[in-house]
């Protein structure tokens, strides 16, 4: 379990969360939703442990951030930030292989590599160089960096891992979100990882979240799962915004403008 | 780009080219001596005591500083590049070597006067001690100033760069204009560099810390790669950032303190080091180290021979020659990366 347990973070004087509360359960997905500037990407920083003041009030398994070595940290949680900025020209493979400095040399890691490439259908890239890789490629080599830093074998011997992803679509086509969000669910669930993901698009939640924290300036507005929180007088609530909410034919809802 | 030599044969390559060279360099001259004499001189072998003198005592000090303060510039170019993520970062362009010039001038001439107490701590080390402060200073300086929320802007590292250049060249200049000393009359050692009055005290007070900078670099190396990706990024895969960015800056402030307190300021021998390496073997920091201490001993081992062969018997300040190579060399990395964003 992770859990952050009455979040407060201040910037310059301004209140960026104010008594947030969520828990991430190993094996299911979480999706963070709200306005720009409501605090998803801080919540997320404060998960990750980046945010020194948060660290005391969010638990990994049971234990404070505090007591976690960096190292420890690494091997049972990754995070994928917005953007990565990257000025050398590291090959695909061994971007990817950073991730994986700290599992002992026995382990084959050229071998969590290809599983991790392949997952995302980039066995391919691997031998180019990242800088020369389109936006979406990018993002795509960026996940399976995250992944295989989780699918270490010395972490999969330990408690539950938790993968915490910020916008991981936002350059993909429709076809590579979808494909994306079946990667992440079935990671949920074969490995148990507990997985939070950032995200903008309600449809890409309603289809493949299994609980949803609506964020609304610093506060949590409500939480619960996906066919309690999307309903039409919450998202416009959210967003203050008129939205309708239809059946898909599979049964999710399905949100558009009103 | 699809380079990628073996990093072990490239770098035994160029171990073997370096002494090659520098065989070479020893036989070069105002004296004649024969690149076979320079063995049997190097062997204790040597029929002449003049030959031997020339060598041992002139020649080969000249030649062994010019390797270690190469191979110091090198390594502190890689290590601030990786520090700042960018490839446009050299010791001498964002204003870390005149920081170390200033801070050296700034003893030498204040060491009977208001400095009296730190040279009576200090003793010999008092100037490379404060070239290593002054270095440190502006390198920390640079990195406040460039670098926010996570991400370091090349255009404020080199107008940083700039700026700090402009303030040591007039505080150096003013210093060696009010100097007396006889060490600082030559204002060209400083602002241009120079091996030429090499000794082997110089030799022994450079040594260990460029030797230090040299095998503890290394160490950072897997964070620095991941580091190119950014701080939280590296954060995140569990490297200890706080340690990897003060030992990568103190580190490179070592290597250029003690390569400018004895060499001055010789720019571009740390952007193009290890820019040459990242051609040959990718930008992997394990290879970029021992690479660019390689490629930067050798780079100024040549230029050294140009500076006293091109226009002998008079003898060119090897900045010159480095700038003649770097300044060209720049204005291309800067063409080639204009057509991507930004810098």
């Amino acid at each position: 379990m992770l859990t952050a347990k009455k979040l407060c973070v201040e910037r310059q004087g301004h209140r960026i969360l104010s008594d947030v509360s969520v828990e991430i359960s190993p094996g299911l997905v979480v999706a963070i939703l709200g306005a720009n500037g409501a605090g998803k990407s801080t919540l997320l920083h404060c998960l990750s442990g980046d945010v020194s003041e948060a660290k005391q009030h969010v638990f990994l398994n049971g234990k404070n951030l505090d007591s976690y070595t960096s190292q420890a940290l690494a091997m049972s949680r990754a995070v994928m930030p917005q953007r990565v900025q990257m000025d050398f020209a590291f090959l695909v493979s061994e971007l990817v292989e950073m991730g994986l400095w700290q599992i002992p040399r026995q382990f084959d890691k050229q071998l969590r590599v290809d599983e991790a490439l392949a997952l995302f259908g980039i066995e391919t890239l691997k031998q180019r160089d990242y800088q020369t890789l389109s936006g979406g490629e990018q993002q795509r080599v960026q996940l399976a960096r995250v992944v295989a830093q989780l699918l270490t074998p010395v972490a999969q011997a330990d408690a539950p891992r938790y993968l915490l992803l910020d916008e991981c679509t936002s350059n993909l086509d429709f076809a590579h979100q979808h494909q994306v969000f079946e990667v992440v669910k079935k990671l949920a669930n074969t490995y148990q990882m507990g997985v939070v993901v950032v995200l903008h698009d309600m449809n890409l939640a309603a289809q493949y979240a299994d609980h949803l924290v609506l964020l609304k300036q610093g506060k949590v507005l409500d939480q619960g799962s996906v066919e309690s929180m999307l309903i039409p007088s919450k998202i416009e609530e959210l967003y203050d915004f008129p939205v309708q909410v239809l059946p898909h034919p599979k049964g999710w809802p399905m949100i558009v403008p009103a | 780009m699809n380079r990628r030599y073996r990093p072990f044969s490239v770098l035994s390559g160029l171990g073997i080219l370096l002494v090659v060279m520098g065989t070479y360099a020893l036989s070069i001259g105002p004296i004649e001596i024969s690149s076979f004499d320079v063995l049997k001189t190097l062997f204790g072998l040597s029929d002449s005591a003049q030959t031997a003198l020339v060598i041992s005592e002139i020649r080969l000090p000249r030649i062994l500083l010019g390797m270690l303060v190469g191979a110091g510039l090198g390594v502190a170019g890689a290590a601030m590049q990786g520090l700042f993520r960018n490839p446009l970062a050299d010791p001498a362009l964002v204003g870390v070597s005149s920081g170390a010039a200033l801070a050296a001038v700034t003893v030498i001439v204040l060491g009977h006067s208001l400095l009296v107490g730190w040279v009576g701590l200090l003793q010999g080390a008092s100037v490379p001690v404060a070239a290593f402060l002054g270095g440190l200073l502006v390198t920390w300086i640079i990195y406040r100033v460039a670098t926010r929320n996570d991400h370091t802007d090349v255009g404020l590292m080199l107008l940083t760069g700039v700026a700090v250049n402009a303030i040591a060249a007039s505080a150096t200049g003013l210093l060696t204009y009010l100097a007396t000393d006889e060490a600082l009359r030559n204002l060209t050692f400083w602002t241009m560099g120079s091996i030429s009055g090499a000794t082997w005290s110089d030799l022994t007070m450079a040594f260990v810390p460029i030797l230090a900078a040299v095998l503890l670099l290394p160490y950072f190396a897997r964070g620095l790669n991941a580091f190119s990706m950014g701080e939280a990024v590296s954060a995140h895969m569990g490297f200890q950032v706080k340690r990897l960015k003060w030992g990568v800056i103190g580190l490179s402030a070592l290597a250029v303190g003690a390569s400018v307190s004895v060499s001055g300021i010789i720019g571009f021998v740390g952007l193009v080091a290890p820019h040459l390496i990242r051609l040959l073997l990718g930008p992997d920091h394990r290879w970029l180290f021992p690479g660019s201490a390689l490629m930067g001993a050798m780079l100024v081992v040549v230029s050294d021979l140009l500076a006293r062969t091109l226009l002998s018997p008079a003898e060119i300040p090897i900045g010159i020659v480095m700038s003649a190579i770097g300044g060209p060399f720049f204005l291309w990395l800067l063409l080639q990366r204009r057509s991507r964003v930004g810098l």
